[in-house]
């Protein structure tokens, strides 16, 4: 099966440094694809099926919440593995990225090693 | 009544004047007056008591008599009968039956007999020797006696003797038996003579004759002797019916006697002369056996002596007849002489009564009636008659205490017209008094209601409403400063004709309030139309007195128009002139005075609610620009860190490596960018922190922390710190110590925060030491348990000490040039500590180290830990006064809303009301527990944050309470730690804004709902006391589960389930099973109800 992992994030440097730290995974097989709102996210997500999805909560149109609810609810999709990123650290959000259905919640700043180490983890590889 | 007695005794006094010698009685002291009248009551009496003792005596002496000599003589006499009979029924029985005992009892009976005779005669001799009737009588007795004592003897000696005793025997035995003998043996000779005769016919025939004849003759002897001996008439029958036998026979004899030989003729003569001889014999025998001496003995005794001893009986008869007759006469001689001692004794008593009643009355006329007159004029005066005088009757005692009862009347008479009339002095005194504390007393209310009022619009209504009602007065207007408009005054309220005229101004100086504002002294128009300040447009013939008075502070010493912030004045109807009195101007005064402070308060009141709105919406714009600020730069340093981070790992991994080169500007270039890439981060990860801090300290300050408290151990604490913070040990040369002292008590707290705490410390700790040994001790105090991070490192200067606790201020910053951390650290530190109700406080020396300590209350702050064991009888009434429904149907429902902000309660209370509930409010946790306590509401809606006391504490508070345990809770709040709610027993978690479709559905769930049987777990050793709970809880609906072992009530709590346990706090045993049970999830919300028992 091919592996594919979906980065959601409005800001692209973000985006390019979601990609950076995971750019090893390509020589392994590994897609990466990105998308710079909840709408275009959604859309991947029903297309592309990844794996694991990276997701910025603050987002024009879309926000994170949204798009991980409809994910994991709305479409009942139980092979996306979710992890909600966020630069509010208030634990509200926390409780409703939650409630959402995120599987985890990390709070911005990141280290781009957590970030590889999970996906590793989410992965298998 | 009164004036009948009084004559009366009027009367009686005049009467006992007229007395002879009453005037001298009357005169007499009392104690004479006594002593005359006692004198001759035991007169009296002496002589009642003699005449009834002579009276009694002469009975008596009767009586004695009786006792002394007609008694015993009766008796002797009677004694001597007795004894003679006893004499002739010996001597009969002897002469019936010859039994000796007879003789010896004669013989006794006869000496007791002589005896008595001695006696009668001793007796009459010594009691009445004159009396010769009787002496005559006892003569004939001794005389007779005489005659008689031969006989006895002489009957016993006949009846021993029987032929002269039986005269018939004696006949037969000495008549008829030799004449019986010579005929059997005459016969007996003929028949043996015949029978040796030649046996011829006619000698064969005598023969038999002579048989016949023998035969018969025995037969006759033998029924003769049978007659004598027994006198039975059968031996008599025999006799005659043998008889003709004997007499055919005998006749055959004597036709024969020519065939006899000789010596049987011979022998027939002699037969024949003693058988004529026989026969006449029992006829004599016959006769005197059918007579009367048949026995000779009983004849004698019959004929002589019997007749003797009737004799002494008759005259010994006589002699207790004639004692008896005067014993009788004696005995009714001394009872009539009793009766009429009697009689006597009564007539003298009598006689003595009356004379005893005479003294009495004369006595109390004299001494207790002039005391009765004496008392009844002192009622009189005590009625308030004070003209009342005494009568003084005579000059004794009560005489001389009349005249100074009369005396003293006079002078109290004086005495009280002058108090009357100091009375009514003093009543008007005390009216004005009276008024005056009416009037403080009604300006204290409305102090009291006024003061509180902090709207200025409300207010202003509630002063003129009061004012009005006050002084009585239909119209009121108050005129206030603006600030905007100087130099005039405006209308705010009014009542009556100056409410149309709200809005208008006046300007100093001008009008009745112009006036008193300019003046800054209050201002009385009697009549206001006549005035000349008056203003022209008011209407005429509406006011007549008008008063105003200034609005002045009373704090302001020198008062002055400046001061005044407005007028403040009444008025009354055109027909009234005058009469406001300088009582009802100092009211009014006083008043304003009050009015004002009011109003101040209120006008700063405004401001300062103006100031908070300002300041929360600051401080709301404060949070939002925090938290945008956090966002804002968060993006980008996810960037910066991200990016650096990559490009560390990049040219670490792959870069550097690839570049071999010995160029040493290229070699000093990578090392200087490894460093300077670490400096990126390091900042980057420090500039991190400072923005969690920053919105760690914001949001502890803005109180929307979710502070998670619970039972949590202090060592444990220290130990996840110190695990924590390893890493920077190693990185230093430093060494790690703890010292723990054992047995710390649990404290409320929330673990991930003081953990925080603890790491900071030692992180600090860390910071400033460079060598040694960082210690953490934990010990426990009176207060609390302290925990203390002790260092060894460069100090902290004495004036610094307490800036270390402040934000951004980073001690030594300056000088050392080494500083590390956010400077926020110790502030959230305390935030954190002191949220706990701790303190924390460092200790240092300069060079030597320092030591950070902060405390935590051991005491479980929270409500929902502290377990407060009441009385075993107290619990059961509060169990006995819980509802067995929430609500009674057809009853209205209240709900209690506590909310800390004014508009949602006012929303909640507009929603509520309208679905048909009632409505309290609270606006914090105290006031919400307060209220409580008093009546219950039917259903609580709790906000959680609010200042003091947290939704989540009155939750608490409700649950612990058996009384209001069932009350549901409804949270509503942004707030949403339903863990907690949930824990505590909240039955409902709704969060803000509120959607009321939801909240109603929800009330009107939890209202009628009826309760479903329900668990309690009692824990106690004691049958009878469960026995008691137990009726109690089954009564309120609840399933009863008893422990009584107690190691078991955990696991039995598990199992059962309970929505309620009971226990015996000697059984519970401290509070490790309350943690037990707090930190297990299906029980956390039980209530738990400790109680003890009285020993």
């Amino acid at each position: 099966m091919e592996r594919k992992i979906l980065i959601v994030d409005d800001e692209a440097h973000i985006r390019r440094l979601l990609e950076r730290a995971l750019m090893d995974f390509e020589d392994e097989g590994v897609e990466i694809l990105s998308a710079e709102n909840g709408e275009i996210a959604l859309q991947l997500v029903q297309e592309e099926m990844p794996q694991l999805v990276f997701l910025d909560v603050m987002m024009p149109k879309m926000n994170g919440f949204d798009v991980c609810k409809a994910v994991k609810h709305d479409l009942g999709l139980t092979g996306v593995y979710i992890v909600m990123l966020t630069a509010k650290g208030q634990e509200m959000d926390k409780e409703r990225g939650e409630q959402v259905g995120a599987d985890v919640y990390l709070t911005k700043p990141f280290d781009p090693d957590e970030i590889l180490d999970l996906a590793r983890q989410v992965l298998g590889l | 009544m009164a004036s009948s007695s009084k004559t009366m005794t009027q009367r009686i006094a005049s009467v006992l004047n007229r007395i002879p010698g009453g005037r001298f009685f009357a005169n007499m002291s009392i104690g004479g007056k006594l002593t005359v009248g006692f004198g001759i009551l035991v007169m009296l009496t002496l002589v009642v008591v003699g005449l009834s003792f002579l009276s009694s005596d002469a009975a008596y002496q009767k009586i004695e008599t009786t006792k002394q000599l007609r008694a015993p003589l009766a008796l002797a006499s009677a004694r001597a009968q007795a004894d003679l009979l006893t004499m002739l029924a010996d001597v009969r029985g002897y002469l019936a039956l010859g039994d000796e005992a007879y003789r010896t009892g004669y013989a006794t009976s006869s000496d007791a007999f002589q005896a008595d005779l001695i006696e009668l005669e001793r007796l009459l001799n010594q009691s009445d020797p004159g009396n010769t009737e009787v002496k005559q009588q006892i003569d004939e007795v001794q005389i007779t006696f005489e005659a008689w004592s031969p006989y006895p003897d002489q009957l016993f000696t006949l009846r021993d003797d029987q032929l002269q005793s039986e005269p018939a025997l004696r006949v037969l035995v000495q008549d008829a038996s030799p004449l019986i003998a010579r005929i059997t043996t005459d016969v007996s000779a003929m028949i043996e003579s015949q029978i040796e005769r030649e046996p011829t016919v006619a000698n064969m025939e005598l023969l038999g004759t002579l048989g016949d004849f023998q035969s018969s003759s025995y037969a006759i002897v033998a029924g003769l002797r049978g007659y004598v001996a027994t006198g039975r008439n059968s031996f008599k029958y025999e006799y005659t019916s043998n008889l003709s036998a004997n007499d055919e026979a005998w006749g055959t004899l004597i036709q024969a006697r020519d065939e006899m030989t000789l010596s049987q003729q011979t022998r027939l003569s002699d037969m024949e002369t003693a058988r004529s001889t026989f026969l006449e014999l029992p006829d004599e025998i016959f006769t005197i056996i059918e007579g009367d001496r048949a026995r000779e003995d009983l004849y004698l005794f019959r004929t002589e002596a019997v007749p003797l001893a009737e004799t002494m009986l008759q005259r010994l008869n006589e002699i207790t007849n004639v004692q008896q007759n005067l014993l009788q006469s004696d005995l009714d001689e001394g009872s009539s002489q009793l009766a009429a001692s009697q009689r006597r004794n009564l007539t003298v008593g009598l006689v003595a009564l009356v004379v005893a009643t005479g003294l009495a009355f004369i006595i109390q006329r004299s001494i207790v009636g002039p005391i009765e007159r004496l008392t009844a004029v002192a009622g009189e005066i005590s009625a308030g008659k004070l003209n009342a005088r005494a009568i003084i009757e005579a000059n004794d005692e009560v005489g001389e205490l009349a005249t100074t009862f009369n005396a003293m009347t006079g002078q109290l008479s004086g005495t009280l017209d002058d108090l009357e009339s100091r009375r009514r002095e003093q009543e008007a005194v005390a009216k004005t008094l009276r008024q005056q504390n009416e009037y403080f007393s009604a300006l204290h209310q409305t102090t009291l209601g006024l003061m509180s009022r902090l709207d200025l619009n409300e207010l202003l209504e509630a002063l003129i409403l009061r004012v009005g009602q006050l002084l009585n007065a239909p119209h009121g207007f108050i005129y206030l400063t603006d600030l905007t408009k100087p130099g005039s005054i405006e209308l705010k309220v009014g009542t009556g004709f100056f409410h149309k005229q709200i809005g208008s101004t006046q300007v100093l100086g001008e009008g009745l309030a112009g006036k008193v504002w300019q003046s800054g002294t209050p201002l009385i128009v009697e009549d206001y139309d006549q005035w000349e300040g008056r203003i022209s447009t008011f209407s005429y013939n509406l006011i007549g007195t008008n008063v105003a008075v200034p609005l002045i502070r009373a704090s302001s010493q020198f008062a002055s128009r400046a001061d005044a912030i407005g007028v403040i004045g009444v008025a009354y109807d055109s027909s009234v002139h005058g009469g406001f009195s300088a009582g009802q101007l100092e009211l009014l005064t006083r008043f304003s005075e009050l009015a004002s402070i009011a109003i101040d308060n209120a006008r700063l009141y405004t401001v300062a609610q103006e100031a908070r709105a300002a300041a929360e919406a600051a401080d709301q714009s404060k949070g939002d620009f925090l938290s945008s600020v956090s966002h804002e730069l968060r993006t980008p340093l996810t960037s910066v860190l991200g990016f650096a981070r990559i490009i560390q790992k990049e040219l670490d991994t792959k870069v550097f490596p690839s570049i071999q080169t010995e160029d040493r500007k290229v070699k000093r270039a990578i090392e200087g960018v490894s460093e300077d890439l670490g400096i990126i981060l390091m900042e980057g990860e420090r500039l991190t922190t400072l923005i969690n801090n920053v919105l760690d300290l914001a949001k502890i300050e803005a109180g929307k922390i979710d502070w998670k408290m619970e039972p949590v151990a202090v060592a444990d604490i220290v130990q996840r710190a110190a695990a924590a913070t390893s890493a920077l040990f190693t990185q230093k040369n430093l060494t790690w110590a703890n010292e723990i002292e054992p047995n710390i008590p649990l404290v409320t707290g929330d673990q991930d925060k003081l953990i925080q705490v603890v790491i900071n410390l030692i992180s600090n700790a860390v910071k400033f030491t460079d060598q040694g040994c960082i210690t953490c001790r934990v010990r426990q105090n009176d207060g609390g348990v302290v925990v203390s991070v002790i260092d060894c490192g460069m100090g902290i200067a004495p004036d610094d000490q307490p800036k270390v606790f402040e934000k951004f201020k980073q001690v030594g910053d300056t000088l050392t040039g080494k500083p590390k951390g956010t400077g926020l650290g110790l502030p959230i530190c305390k935030e954190i500590v002191e949220h706990h109700g701790g303190h924390i406080w460092v200790e240092s020396e300069l060079g030597k180290g320092s030591t950070f300590s902060f405390t935590l209350p051991n005491t479980l702050a929270s409500p929902e830990d502290v377990l407060q064991a009441v009385d075993l009888d107290r619990l059961i009434e509060r169990l006995k006064a819980l509802g067995t429904k929430t609500a009674p149907i057809g009853r209205q429902q209240t709900i209690l809303v506590v909310d800390d902000e004014e508009n949602i309660r006012a929303l909640l209370r507009k929603q509520l009301e309208e679905a048909g509930y009632r409505v309290q409010e609270a606006s914090n946790g105290t006031d919400a527990i307060v209220m409580l306590q008093g009546e219950h509401p039917d259903l609580v809606i709790l906000d959680v944050i609010m200042p003091g006391v947290s939704g989540f504490d009155v939750a608490a508070a409700l649950k612990q309470n058996p009384e209001t345990m069932r009350v549901p809770i409804i949270i509503l709040t942004i707030d949403d730690d339903k863990d907690r709610g949930y824990r505590l027993g909240v039955d409902r978690f709704l969060r803000k804004p509120i959607d009321s479709e939801v909240l109603l559905h929800e009330i009107n769930g939890l209202l009628n709902t009826e309760p479903t049987e329900k668990i309690a777990l009692i824990a106690e050793e004691d049958a009878n006391t469960v026995k008691v709970l137990s009726e109690v809880l089954s009564e309120k609906g609840y399933i009863i589960h008893r422990v009584v072992d107690q190691e078991r009530l955990f696991t039995n709590a598990l199992v059962a389930k309970p929505h309620l346990i009971i226990a015996n706090v000697a059984f519970y045993a401290g509070q490790d099973i309350i943690h037990r049970l707090r930190l297990e999830e299906s029980l956390n919300s039980v209530p738990v109800l400790l109680y003890h028992k009285e020993d």
